[in-house]
């Protein structure tokens, strides 16, 4: 009888310390994201960011998956899903761009 | 207090002597409303201004007149330079100081003429030589280590250019 082994399961090591520097490394951009929001307030700065916390996001799911956590048909599912709110997120922030909106005027 | 103006505030606290432009840019607003927060700011006393060789500078109410000058001529790349020097090496020959930082003499001439009004530096006569020395030393070391921006401050600078290239890229 097959026992359902996590895909990943056999590169182990090496991958979760992979996970782990990639963790921090999207942590340290969401931080820069952050800052740099809440310097500029404008709506690319919010979408940027949001982009950069669903790359961290990444890294917690497949952190989750390498625990077991999350069976693998939802890890990918998950991921792959994240990455297409990844790349609308920067497309929209390029629009917004465009289109120069700008909030936070006048309050 | 509005957002906007709050905002402008906090930012001219963390970056004394910041400049009519660099507020306008930083912070991603319009002229026209960096000038009119800023004028309310003025007349609450919540900031001080200065207007030094062209241009307005900005500061909370903390700092005196001659911090004040200091901080302005701070914020002008070739002036800083110059500081950056004379704080490494105590005194310096005008010569050493436009060779290490890549200017003319001139050039140098000029930036002196406002780095002495201000009182920062100060030209001694040694025989028929001219050395130039910070008329503070510790003084101004103190200021400027006091207001340079953190390792992360200057983190989000460049992240914010980056980002704000990117997208004008795109555009």
């Amino acid at each position: 009888m097959a026992v359902a082994v996590p895909c990943h399961a056999a590169t182990g090591a090496p991958l979760s310390v992979t996970i782990s520097i990639a963790a921090l490394a999207a942590g340290v951009l969401v931080a820069l994201g952050l800052a740099a929001f809440s310097r500029r307030r404008s709506r690319s700065y919010l979408l940027v960011t949001l982009a950069l916390a669903a790359l961290l996001a990444q890294e917690v799911v497949g952190g989750l998956a390498l625990t077991g956590a999350l069976d693998d048909g939802t890890h990918h599912l998950v991921e792959h899903a994240l990455d297409v709110v990844l790349a609308g997120l920067v497309l929209a922030a390029v629009l917004f761009a465009r289109h120069g909106d700008r909030r936070g005027e006048e309050t | 207090m509005s957002q906007t103006r709050t905002r402008l505030r906090d930012h001219i606290e963390a970056n004394p002597g910041v400049h009519f432009n660099e507020l306008v840019r930083t912070l991603d607003l319009a002229p026209g409303q960096v000038q009119y927060h800023v004028r309310r700011l003025l007349r609450s006393d919540a900031v001080v201004s200065e207007s030094l060789y062209g241009r307005t500078h900005y500061f909370s109410p903390a700092f005196d007149e001659w911090e004040r000058g200091v901080l302005a001529l701070f914020r002008r790349e070739t002036a800083r330079d110059v500081l950056g020097h004379l704080l490494e090496h105590g005194s310096a020959r005008p010569a050493e100081v436009a060779d290490a930082v890549g200017i003319a003499r001139s050039t140098l001439e000029w930036h002196l003429d406002h780095l002495t009004e201000q009182d920062v530096v100060r030209k001694r006569r040694d025989g028929n030589r001219v050395v130039l020395e910070l008329r503070r030393p510790e003084a101004t070391r103190e200021l400027l280590a006091e207001v340079s921006p953190s390792l992360p401050g200057r983190f989000v600078d460049r992240f914010t250019r980056l980002v704000d290239s990117l997208l004008e890229e795109a555009d």
